[in-house]
């Protein structure tokens, strides 16, 4: 009689373990996205957060593209932060629609600007970005990340975060880390 | 005046705007949940690429026209999951 009680509590223990498993598996990966991708931070940008200045409003031509009404949570960009400024590049992060935020950055020598908008959470595994590949073949890669990343680091270069923002130059290869002092990400820039 | 020119685009797959202009400015449009890697370039009829810019999401580029090109966009997601490229857009 004993053996056999035995037997079927080593068998309930085993399946409660199981299920357990499955259950710790499945709210994990529910948690994470589906993915076993590191996370850092929440997706929270402190950039927009801060008080706003003068220097933080967009230009207007860039107000003007499609881009702006299909993209950011008001047409005329209110809320919108200047990040960084290195040489003759601006960038800014702006609030998104439906819980989108967007990068964007102006070179004001070169003539050019460009944007990118994605959903916040692609932030707790990596960075919403932009790569410029030049005629020469190497990129510029400009990225938006979201609180608790210090660097970022690409071919060898590492540089750190700045107001939620990097700026990697003279890249090659296809793919750039971005980390915390206690973890790293991958963004797979390839093509 | 801004030009929209492919729509529902499968994964994986590039969109061109075959007539060649000298652009000023490009979009790739997911929608509004985003977060898939996508890609804008322009090509020469001669075949040289410029202006090749890669982002996560819906973007944009805008430039001078210093190029007579043709437009490309594409849906670069390298998880092959299903979701589409709902438009798009040059100016030139």
């Amino acid at each position: 009689m004993t053996k056999p009680r035995r037997r079927r509590r080593t068998v309930v223990f085993a399946v409660i373990l199981t299920l357990g498993a499955v259950a710790a598996a499945t709210i994990s990966q529910a948690g994470l996205g589906g993915s076993k991708r590191v996370q850092i931070g929440t997706g929270s940008v402190a950039a927009l957060s801060r008080a706003a200045r003068a220097t933080d409003s967009l230009p207007a031509e860039v107000l003007s593209y499609p881009f702006a009404g299909h993209n950011f949570a008001n047409r005329s960009g209110i809320g919108s932060r200047l990040l960084k400024t290195e040489g003759s590049l601006s960038l800014y992060a702006v609030p998104g629609k439906a819980g989108m935020v967007c990068l964007v950055e102006v070179d004001d020598l070169a003539g050019t600007s460009g944007g990118t908008c994605a959903d916040r959470s692609v932030l707790r595994t990596g960075s919403i970005y932009m790569a410029d590949e030049r005629e020469d073949g190497s990129r510029e890669v400009v990225g938006l990340v979201g609180d608790g990343h210090t660097f970022a680091v690409a071919d060898g270069r590492r540089v750190p975060v700045d107001n939620n923002a990097f700026v990697l130059e003279d890249i090659e290869g296809d793919e750039v880390t971005i980390g915390s002092p206690t973890a790293e990400q991958t963004v797979d820039i390839g093509r | 005046m801004t030009y929209w020119w492919q729509q529902n685009m499968p994964v994986n797959r590039y969109g061109v705007d075959p007539f060649a202009h000298n652009h000023t400015y490009n979009e790739l449009y997911f929608g509004p949940n985003a977060g898939w890697k996508a890609e804008l370039w322009e090509v020469t009829p001669a075949g040289y690429k410029h202006f090749v810019k890669s982002c996560t999401g819906n973007c944009f580029f805008s430039h001078p026209g210093y190029y007579f090109t043709k437009s490309l966009c594409a849906n670069r997601d390298p998880n092959g999951s299903t979701h589409f490229v709902n438009d798009c857009m040059d100016r030139w």
